[in-house]
């Protein structure tokens, strides 16, 4: 039974941090916009 | 650097996330020391792994840079060096608390874990060595140097000593699956998970690697 | 061939020349592994020691000894900025060719005059004194042959500070392990056909070291 729990706690964790690493990701491509426009 | 694309990064976050799931759930064979943790071998395996494959980037991008002296090729082998660095750790830190439960305690001075260590302390260097160069393009240079001068080295570390030397991992001659058995009676369910789990965490790495390229060409740039 | 190893002798010579005149670095060194043995023979002196633990504190004041001569390799170049003359009298290969004989001889010295130390202050183990030994010599190659390109990486580095032990530790530790199996061998009755092993992995390692030395010293001496 234990293990059903435990399955659950490590899916949690991981897509918590995935959609940790979709925001860090969003957040990178928007700099580099900016750094585009005000270069242009 | 090119950023990947959306369809890959949920490509990975689904895969690893189901590799999690099935990892846990799914049957295991009973093998008497390691009982229900050598689920594990779906995480501290393909960890390792995966840095071994962002090290050959590091490895690659160092061995461009002294050809072109581009310093974009030496944030990408700086980025893909701390990379496999966390995926170290991560090993480590999943192998010490798997050792506890099988072998008894976190640290057995096992060659393997010596060794890995080692390997993490090379990299550290590495580290250390391009905080102390003020100079951009000779950063560049005297880190790329080291690093394929350890990169060269590292077979002795990973692969070659720990086959020569007792110890407790698998592979380890004298060992004839007493301590490890788990890949001696290996099955075919437990290869293919393996595997599959080795993709995931690669892909994981390399998601890892492009972010943090494009945010030290950013931090460059300002 | 002749004209290439001409400047190769002639610069190991100039590096034997500098040595001397200044003699305060070939005292330290000397001072240097007479009070790390006297601090060994101060802390555990009373006791006798067995085979393991006399080679391991043998084969750890060496290192140290080794760290601190072989450090100072390009030393004399960024100090008094006479690099461009050798630039101008030698090939790269040449002069790393040349660094490399002196380390080797320098590391030589220091074990031999070790091993007088060692057999004179405290009771030695009963071993196999010709396999000791050429292990001994094997091991100071390696160790020379590892640490010269270093040694050119660090010299070019702004804050100097630890960085050449941080930079050559994890890279001897395969080395260590290597040579620690070697002396424990030696103390068995008949090594002979147990050292192959450990003799193939010092040659490799020196092999490899060289090669990629020579190799990546062109990059970084220019």
């Amino acid at each position: 039974m234990e293990i059903y729990l435990v399955a659950g706690i490590l899916g949690i964790i991981w897509a918590s941090l995935f959609f940790y690493l979709k925001r860090l990701e969003a957040r990178v491509s928007e700099l580099e916009n900016e750094g585009k426009e005000s270069h242009e | 650097m090119k950023p990947v694309s959306s369809a890959f990064q949920w490509f990975t976050g689904i895969w690893i996330f189901l590799i999690v799931i099935s990892g846990m759930l799914l049957p295991i064979p009973y093998i008497p020391i390691l009982k229900e943790t050598a689920r594990n071998i779906y995480f501290h395996v393909p960890q390792s792994f995966a840095m071994v494959f962002i090290l050959c980037f590091s490895f690659w991008n160092s061995f461009q840079y002294l050809r072109k002296r581009d310093l974009r090729f030496d944030m990408k082998a700086e980025s893909a060096a701390s990379v496999g660095m966390l995926f170290g750790i991560t090993t480590i830190v999943t192998g010490a608390v798997w050792a506890d439960y099988t072998w008894g305690v976190f640290w057995n001075w096992d060659p393997k874990q010596t060794l890995f260590l080692g390997l993490l302390f090379v990299y550290g260097a590495y580290f250390v060595l391009r905080l102390s160069v003020d100079d951009p393009q000779k950063r560049a240079l005297l880190g790329a140097a080291y690093n394929l001068f350890a990169f060269v080295m590292m077979p002795f570390l990973v692969f070659i000593l720990p086959r020569l030397l007792p110890g407790l991992h698998p592979g380890a001659p004298e060992d004839g699956g007493a301590n490890n058995p788990v890949f001696t009676g290996i099955n075919l369910l437990i290869r293919v998970m393996l595997y599959s789990s080795v993709l995931g965490f690669c892909m994981l790495a390399y998601w890892l690697y492009t972010i943090r390229t494009r945010l030290l060409i950013l931090k460059s740039k300002f | 061939m002749k004209s290439f190893f001409n400047p190769v002798w002639i610069l190991t010579e100039k590096e034997f020349r500098v040595e001397f005149r200044s003699r305060v670095a070939i005292n330290g060194l000397l001072m240097f592994v007479l009070v790390s043995v006297a601090l060994i023979a101060f802390s555990v002196g009373y006791v006798k020691l067995s085979p393991p633990v006399f080679f391991g504190l043998m084969w750890l004041s060496l290192f140290f000894s080794a760290m601190y001569g072989l450090s100072r390799t390009f030393v004399a170049e960024t100090d008094q900025g006479t690099a461009d003359f050798l630039r101008q009298l030698a090939k790269p290969s040449q002069i790393f060719l040349a660094k490399f004989l002196f380390n080797f001889l320098l590391s030589n010295g220091i074990i031999l005059v070790l091993t007088l130390v060692f057999v004179f202050f405290f009771d030695p183990p009963g071993v196999n004194w010709f396999f000791l030994i050429s292990g001994f010599f094997l091991g100071a190659t390696a160790l020379a042959s590892c640490t010269t390109f270093l040694a050119s990486l660090v010299a070019q580095a702004d804050s100097k500070g630890a960085l050449f032990p941080v930079l050559s530790f994890p890279l001897i530790i395969p080395l260590i392990m290597t040579l620690v199996s070697w002396t424990h061998k030696c103390t068995l009755e008949n090594p002979g056909g147990l050292l192959w092993e450990p003799f193939s992995v010092l040659i490799a390692y020196i092999g490899i070291t060289l090669t990629a030395s020579l190799i990546l010293f062109d990059f970084i001496w220019d």
